[in-house]
């Protein structure tokens, strides 16, 4: 499996200025990643109102670094106007716009984070956006996250159908019940019926122990069944603790990508 | 697909649903503040101070909603407040229109309240309450009915225009 570095991991200082995107990008090299992620609501400035020229620039940095982009994650957002909700047509105008970026990036995986009204709404957006996935050879991934249960996608995975549409587990969904917003274990054997459609994870990450392990998620548990499954997709570590627990996002992701690495080659 | 199958949404626990709402002020508490100062300008009969995006993504303008600004308990009528953004001064009531306007993650804004500040001197500290409130453009939070209100109470100390920020 290709194993890589999510941005976001480092927001926590993108955010105040101590890093740029370009740092955070050359320390992924520098880490040893085959590839990032980026969060265009996170990374890009002005999101969705976006150059190509700024994107050209770090498709050429990443390629210099011998990184493969991924995955591009934008957000499908309801709640951008006061006076209403977003209309259909304007989540295809989002998607359609992320395509684009992805095109311009090179990547061939889009996230758009999407918070679930139906399956059948969410079917008809992704049949909506397949012919432009197409032209763009851009896959659909959806994020399972928790407190979601790892089959919460399934129906519509199964009713879609389609190879533009697949999953991004988040390894959220396997973190132990406590923490905020983790309230709901689950067995990692959970993980394995949902191979099939996965392209693409999230390692999540919030604590790290002195001994460079993630004592909430089952890393080891979970990497064996990706192994054992032969899982061929990519798979990023993607820090969070910076949002309530600041510290210096560089160490914590180094620590981070060494477990992932170590799980890996073991 | 069939219409029958509703989808089963998670129910977040009240006290997980607090948590996530501690967490993203506790955030917000570490970035929002370049600076502790509040730039006077007597000239203009204005005061102002810079704000960085407290939220953790890029959000709409129209997502910023409402602000409640005390200094040493004086209230500052919202009415008399404008959100600056890229040298842009926004009456901060008008702010929810402007959903195509984009606040970026880390993008230091600027707060300016058209007031009296001929009674406050360059070099003395103030106690400032902050309560700001945003929509989040993302409704996947579980946040209470989709907002956070940071309630900020920092110690910012009064400038002349010289020596502050441009906005």
């Amino acid at each position: 499996m290709k194993r890589g570095i999510s941005l976001y991991s480092f927001s926590g200082d993108i955010q105040t200025g101590a890093m740029t995107v370009e740092d955070a990008i050359r320390y992924s090299a520098e880490l040893g990643a085959d590839g990032i992620e980026i969060v265009a609501e996170q990374h890009l400035p002005g999101w969705p109102n976006v150059s190509a020229d700024r994107l050209l620039s770090i498709r050429r940095l990443c390629s210099e670094l011998g990184l493969e982009i991924f995955c591009f994650s934008i957000y499908l957002n309801s709640l951008n106007r006061s006076d209403r909700p977003a209309t259909d047509d304007e989540y295809v105008e989002m998607m359609r716009r992320g395509i684009a970026a992805c095109m311009v990036l090179g990547t061939k995986i889009i996230r758009p984070a999407y918070f679930p009204k139906s399956p059948e709404h969410l079917a008809s957006l992704v049949e909506r956006c397949i012919p432009m996935l197409k032209d763009a050879g851009v896959v659909w991934a959806v994020e399972l996250h928790a407190p979601f249960p790892p089959a919460f996608y399934t129906q519509t995975l199964e009713a879609v159908d389609s190879p533009w549409f697949r999953l991004i587990p988040d390894f959220s969904c396997w973190q132990k019940a406590g923490a905020a917003g983790h309230f709901q274990a689950n067995d990692p054997s959970t993980l394995i019926p949902l191979l099939k459609w996965t392209v693409h994870i999230h390692a999540k990450g919030h604590t790290f122990d002195e001994n460079g392990e993630e004592p909430n998620t089952p890393y080891k548990e979970l990497i064996a069944i990706l192994k054992e499954h032969g899982y061929e997709g990519s798979i990023v570590a993607e820090s969070e603790g910076w949002i309530f627990n600041y510290h210096p996002t560089k160490e914590v992701t180094k620590t981070h990508f060494e477990l992932l690495k170590r799980y890996i080659d073991a | 697909m069939s219409g029958n199958n509703q989808i089963q949404m998670p129910q977040m626990p009240k006290e997980a649903a607090y948590g996530l709402v501690e967490q993203f002020r506790t955030l917000g508490k570490r970035v929002a503040f370049p600076g502790h100062d509040i730039v006077l300008d007597p000239e203009n009969g204005c005061l102002q101070f810079e704000l960085r995006d407290p939220w953790y993504t890029n959000i709409p303008v129209a997502c910023v909603e409402d602000i409640k600004l005390t200094l040493d308990g004086r209230e500052i009528p919202a009415d008399s407040i404008e959100f600056v953004i890229r040298d842009m001064a926004i009456p901060f009531r008008y702010a929810v229109n402007l959903h195509e306007l984009i606040w970026s993650m880390g993008e230091i804004a600027v707060i300016r309240a058209k007031t009296d500040v001929s009674g406050l001197k360059a070099g003395s500290s103030c106690r400032m309450e902050l309560e700001f409130e945003i929509r989040t453009p993302f409704e996947g939070y579980h946040l209470p009915n989709n907002r956070i209100r940071y309630l900020f109470d920092e110690t910012m100390t009064f400038v002349g225009k010289e020596g502050g920020m441009q906005s």
